[in-house]
C-alpha cells in the first residue's frame, strides 16, 4: 500500500490520468475499425515503424549533417507506414494482415541494424518511443487531445462511408466511394493516433487499448452504436481504474491498465452471453 | 419498361475506351458504348471473358486505360449488387443498417439522411424482407442477403442497377424468381438494369440488349441480332432455356 493517499497525491496523477483518459478514448475509437477490419496488429507495426523513424532521425546528423526532431520523425514514419497498409491492403496479391506483418518485421529489423550505429542511444530511443503512462508533459497531453479531436472529426464526418467501404469495398467502389483514398485516410488517422499514444502510454498499453475495448464491445453489443459506446466507456473505466489500482498497490501502471481492460473483456463476454 | 434509346440521351458513353487492369494490356479493342435509360442490358460471356472488368469501367470504379467516359445524366447514380453473399460476420450490423449503407456515397461529410430508414424499410418490404430490418444481417440466409443487397443498391434511387452474376447461387426456379423481382423493381423505379451473367437463362425474355464478350472481343446488340449473326453460337440456343 502507498503511504500517501491517492487523493492527497493528486498533483502526481492528475496529468498522467488526463493523458491516459485521452489516449483510452482515442485508441478505443480507432480500435473499433482496427478490430472490425481484422487489423489488430496495426498498433504493433506502427510502434516498430515509429522506432525506425526515431533511429533514422538520430542518424541524420551523422549522415546528412542536419538535425531532424526524433519524435516528429517517429510519428511521421509511424503514420506513413499505416497509410501504406491501406494502399497494399486492397491489392489482391497481398492482404492487409501480411502488409502489417511485413512492416512489423522489416521496420523492427532495420531499427536493430541501424541501431548498432548508435550504441549509446539505445536508452534514448526507447524512452523517446515508449511512454509508461506515469509521466505526461503538457505537450504530450496537447498532442493526444489534438489527435482525439482529429479522430472524432474524421469519424463523425465520414462514418457511413467508412462503414460501407470497410464492410463491402467492392460495392462501395462501384457505387461511387473512392475506397483506396478513404482507406489511406483511415490508416493515416489510425497510424498518427497510435504513434502519438504509444509515445505517451507505452506500446503494450496502446496495443491493448486498440484491441480489447472494441473486442469487448463486439462481445457485449449487438448494434454498432452500442459497440462504440462500450469500447469508449470500458477503455475509460479501465484506464482510470487501472491507474488508481497501480497507484494504491504500487503496480506497473501500463500493465495494470491492460489487466483492467482484460476484466472489462470478461464483463463484455458475460453481458453478451446474458443477452443471447 | 424497355430501353428508351432514341427518345432520350444515354446515361453515359464510353468513347474509344480501353479497359483493363494493367496499363498497356487492354482487355478489349478500343470501345464505343452507350448505356440508355431504362434499358435491361445483359453483359454475358464465358467465365474469364472480362465481364466484370467491363462493368467496373462502365460504372467508373476502374479507371480507363485510355479513351474517355462521359456522364450525360447529371448526378448519375449506380446501385451495385455484388456477386458474393458472404461477409465478415463480426460486423454488428442489422439488415436495415446494411440497406442504409446504400445512401452513404451520396451523403456530404457529417451528413445524415433522415429519410433513409423509411426508404430502406420500404425497399425491404418490396424485396420480401419486411419485418427483418432489425435482424442481424449475418443471420440471414444467402437468398435473403441477396435481396437485402438489392434493396441496398436501390435505396439511393439510382438510375442504373448493376447486378454481378446474381443467379450464380440459384437453381432455375430461384433464378426466375430473382429475374421477376428485378423486373418489378425496374418497373417501379425506372432504373436501367445491367446484369452480368455467364448464361442467359430466364433473362432471355427480359433483356433489351446483350454486350457479349468472348476471346478479347465484345459485340453489343439485341438477342435476335446477335443470334442471327451467330455471335452467340455455343452460348445461347433460341427456343431453349438451358444455356451454357
Amino acid at each position: 500500500m502507498s503511504e500517501v493517499s491517492f487523493w492527497e497525491a493528486a498533483f502526481l496523477w492528475r496529468d498522467p490520468l488526463i493523458a491516459a483518459s485521452l489516449g483510452a478514448v482515442l485508441c478505443a475509437l480507432c480500435g473499433v475499425f482496427v478490430v472490425l477490419r481484422r487489423s489488430a496488429f496495426v498498433s504493433a507495426a506502427v510502434a516498430q515503424a515509429s522506432s525506425l523513424g526515431v533511429v533514422l532521425a538520430l542518424l541524420a546528423p551523422h549522415v546528412i549533417g542536419s538535425e531532424i526532431p526524433p519524435l516528429a520523425a517517429g510519428v511521421v514514419v509511424g503514420a506513413a507506414s499505416a497509410g501504406l497498409f491501406a494502399l497494399s491492403g486492397r491489392d489482391a496479391r497481398i492482404g492487409v494482415d501480411a502488409s502489417i506483418a511485413l512492416a512489423y518485421v522489416l521496420a523492427g529489423a532495420a531499427s536493430l541494424v541501424l541501431g548498432t550505429l548508435l550504441p549509446h542511444e539505445y536508452e534514448r530511443v526507447h524512452s523517446l518511443l515508449f511512454g509508461d503512462a506515469v509521466a505526461a508533459p503538457i505537450e504530450e497531453i496537447v498532442a493526444l487531445a489534438l489527435c482525439l479531436l482529429l479522430a472524432v472529426v474524421f469519424f463523425a464526418a465520414l462514418f457511413p462511408r467508412l462503414v460501407f467501404a470497410s464492410f463491402d469495398p467492392e460495392a462501395a467502389g462501384a457505387m461511387g466511394i473512392r475506397v483506396r483514398r478513404l482507406d489511406a485516410a483511415l490508416y493515416f488517422v489510425l497510424g498518427l493516433s497510435i504513434a502519438v499514444a504509444t509515445r505517451v502510454l507505452g506500446a503494450l498499453t496502446v496495443f491493448a487499448l486498440t484491441v480489447i475495448p472494441a473486442s469487448g464491445g463486439l462481445l457485449a453489443g449487438r448494434r454498432f452504436s452500442g459497440v462504440i459506446a462500450w469500447a469508449v466507456a470500458s477503455a475509460l473505466v479501465a484506464a482510470a481504474g487501472g491507474y488508481y489500482l497501480s497507484f494504491v498497490w504500487s503496480l506497473p501502471t501500463g500493465a495494470t491498465i491492460v489487466l483492467a481492460l482484460g476484466a472489462t473483456l470478461l464483463l463484455g463476454l458475460a453481458v453478451g452471453r446474458l443477452r443471447r | 419498361m424497355s430501353a428508351q434509346k432514341g427518345s432520350a440521351a444515354p446515361h453515359l458513353r464510353l468513347v474509344s475506351a480501353r479497359i483493363g487492369h494493367r496499363p498497356g494490356q487492354p482487355l478489349l479493342p478500343p470501345l464505343d458504348f452507350e448505356l440508355w435509360p431504362g434499358e435491361w442490358l445483359v453483359v454475358a460471356g464465358p467465365n474469364g471473358a472480362g465481364k466484370s472488368t467491363f462493368v467496373q469501367s462502365l460504372v467508373g470504379a476502374l479507371p480507363l486505360l485510355g479513351g474517355r467516359r462521359e456522364i450525360l445524366t447529371p448526378g448519375l447514380r449506380f446501385g451495385y449488387v455484388p456477386q458474393r453473399l458472404s461477409f465478415d460476420p463480426i460486423w454488428p450490423l442489422s439488415t436495415l443498417d446494411v440497406v442504409r449503407m446504400g445512401i452513404a456515397p451520396w451523403l456530404p461529410p457529417f451528413g445524415r439522411s433522415a429519410s433513409a430508414s423509411a426508404r430502406a424499410r420500404e425497399l425491404l418490404d418490396q424485396v420480401g424482407l419486411g419485418g427483418l430490418g432489425d435482424t442481424p444481417f449475418r443471420s440471414l440466409s444467402g437468398g435473403q442477403r441477396q435481396r437485402a443487397l438489392i434493396a441496398r443498391a436501390l435505396v439511393a434511387g439510382p438510375q442504373v442497377l448493376v447486378l454481378d452474376e446474381p443467379a450464380n447461387h440459384l437453381d432455375p426456379p430461384g433464378e426466375r424468381a430473382l429475374v421477376e423481382l428485378v423486373s418489378e423493381l425496374r418497373e417501379r423505379t425506372g432504373a436501367a438494369v445491367v446484369w452480368i451473367s455467364h448464361r442467359l437463362g430466364a433473362l432471355a425474355q427480359r433483356l433489351d440488349r446483350i454486350a457479349f464478350l468472348r476471346a478479347g472481343a465484345i459485340r453489343v446488340g439485341s438477342l435476335q441480332a446477335l443470334s442471327a449473326e451467330g455471335i452467340l453460337e455455343g452460348f445461347f440456343e433460341p427456343g431453349k432455356e438451358a444455356f451454357r
